[in-house]
C-alpha cells in the first residue's frame, strides 16, 4: 500500500512537472481537453484517474483563459535609442560633477609636498629668528637661590665674599 | 493597444523561445555572454545590442506588475540604466537576462512601494468616459484602440490579479503570461523550484474560486 502510495505520488509530481512546462499558446482560451491533449500520453491518462491531478488541470485551464486577456506591453522603436541618449546623458553628468574631484585628487600628491616643504621651510625660518634675538642681560643677584635680588650698596661686604671686591 | 499575441512575443530572437528548443537558448545564452563580456570592456555598440535583445522581454514582465504604461516605460529605462551602470560588477554567474528580468521585478516593486499602491489593485469600475481616457492616453504609442469589450476583459484580469499578493501575483504574470519557466522565475524570485510550484498552485486556486464565483453570480 505504502508503495502503491508513493508511485501515485511520483505519477502526481510528474504530471504536475508537464503541467508548469506546457508553454503558453497565444491570446486564445483552449479548454481543459485541448489542454489535456497538449500533455504527454502518459500524463493525460494520469489525469484521467487521479482526481486531484484533474482538478489542478482544470484550474490551470481556468487561470490561462482567464489571464489570456493580459496584454502584453511591447516596447517602441524608439528606445533603444532613447536608452542610449540616457546613458551618453549620465555619462556627461557623472564627467562634470567629478571633474572638480579629479582634478584635486591629481594635484593632491604635489599640494601635499609643497605643504610639507613649506612647512620645514617656515620652522626652520622660525628657529632661525628666535635664535638672532640678543641674549638677556645677567641678574644681578636672584641668579642663585641665596643671592638677593636687590642690588647691594657699593663697598659693602656681606662677609661671605673670600676675597675684597670680589662677588659671585 | 495593439494585442501581441503571444507566440509572437515568445519568438522574439532576443528570448530565444523560437522553437529551437534547448539549443537555441544555449545558443543565445552563450551570444549574451560574449556581448556582455565586450560591453564590460566599454563596448557601447555591444550593450545597445543587448537591449535590442532583451527590451521586450523587459516591458513586458514591467507591464505584468505595473499597470500604467508611463510607469512600464520609466522603469524600463531605469533597468537598462542600472545595468549599464553596473556591468562590470555582474559576475556572469546567471545568465544574463536572469540577472536584468531580476533587476526588471525589484525594480517594479520598489515604485509600487514608493507609491504605496498594490500593483493592479482594482479600482472602482471605470465610467465609459474614463475608460475611454485611459484608452486614449495608451493609443498614443500601443496603436490601434481596444474595444469596450476588450477593455472589460482587462479590468477584469486586472481584478483576479488583485486578489494575489505582490510575489503570487509576479510568479503568476511571469509563468501564464511571460512563458517563464518554474526554474527561471526561481531564479528571478530568489526562491526555489519547489516554492514556486506551490505558490503558483495556490495562486490557481484563488483565480479559479474567483473565476466560478463571478461566473455563478452572472446565472
Amino acid at each position: 500500500m505504502g508503495n502503491m502510495l508513493h508511485r501515485e505520488n511520483e505519477h502526481c509530481e510528474s504530471f504536475r512537472d508537464a503541467l508548469e512546462g506546457l508553454p503558453v499558446r497565444g491570446g486564445v482560451p483552449l479548454t481543459v481537453e485541448d489542454w489535456r491533449a497538449e500533455l504527454p500520453e502518459q500524463s493525460a491518462r494520469h489525469a484521467e484517474i487521479c482526481e486531484e491531478c484533474r482538478i489542478a488541470l482544470g484550474e490551470f485551464a481556468e487561470t490561462r483563459n482567464a489571464l489570456s486577456a493580459m496584454p502584453v506591453r511591447t516596447a517602441g522603436p524608439w528606445f533603444t535609442a532613447r536608452i542610449m541618449a540616457a546613458i551618453a546623458a549620465k555619462e556627461r553628468e557623472d564627467e562634470a560633477r567629478d571633474g572638480v574631484w579629479i582634478v584635486v585628487r591629481r594635484f593632491a600628491p604635489r599640494v601635499a609636498a609643497l605643504s610639507v616643504l613649506l612647512l620645514i621651510v617656515g620652522g626652520g625660518w622660525s628657529l632661525q629668528q628666535s635664535s638672532k634675538e640678543p641674549a638677556r642681560p645677567a641678574h644681578r643677584g636672584g641668579d642663585m637661590v641665596f643671592d638677593s635680588a636687590v642690588p647691594q650698596a657699593p663697598g659693602y661686604d656681606d662677609g661671605f665674599s673670600v676675597m675684597g671686591g670680589i662677588r659671585p | 493597444m495593439a494585442r501581441v499575441p503571444k507566440t509572437e512575443a515568445l519568438a522574439l530572437p532576443e528570448l530565444g523561445k523560437t522553437g529551437d528548443g534547448a539549443g537555441g537558448a544555449a545558443v543565445r545564452a552563450e551570444q549574451d555572454r560574449e556581448l556582455v563580456r565586450s560591453a564590460q570592456r566599454d563596448d557601447k555598440e555591444a550593450f545597445e545590442l543587448l537591449v535590442r535583445r532583451h527590451q521586450s522581454r523587459v516591458f513586458a514582465v514591467a507591464g505584468g506588475i505595473l499597470r500604467n504604461r508611463e510607469d512600464v516605460e520609466d522603469i524600463a529605462q531605469q533597468v537598462f540604466l542600472k545595468a549599464y551602470f553596473s556591468i562590470k560588477r555582474f559576475d556572469q554567474r546567471a545568465a544574463f537576462s536572469t540577472w536584468l528580468y531580476k533587476i526588471t521585478v525589484n525594480e517594479c516593486w520598489d515604485l509600487l512601494r514608493k507609491k504605496k499602491v498594490r500593483p493592479l489593485t482594482y479600482e472602482a469600475e471605470l465610467s465609459e468616459e474614463q475608460a475611454q481616457m485611459y484608452q486614449a492616453s495608451s493609443d498614443l504609442t500601443d496603436g490601434a484602440p481596444d474595444t469596450s469589450e476588450q477593455l472589460a476583459a482587462r479590468e477584469q484580469v486586472e481584478e483576479l490579479l488583485s486578489l494575489l499578493d505582490e510575489r503570487d501575483r509576479t510568479m503568476l504574470v511571469l509563468k501564464e503570461v511571460q512563458g517563464f519557466s518554474v526554474e527561471e522565475i526561481a531564479e528571478i524570485m530568489e526562491s526555489n523550484a519547489n516554492t514556486v510550484k506551490v505558490r503558483l498552485f495556490r495562486a490557481r486556486q484563488k483565480i479559479t474560486e474567483r473565476v466560478r464565483r463571478r461566473l455563478g453570480a452572472k446565472r
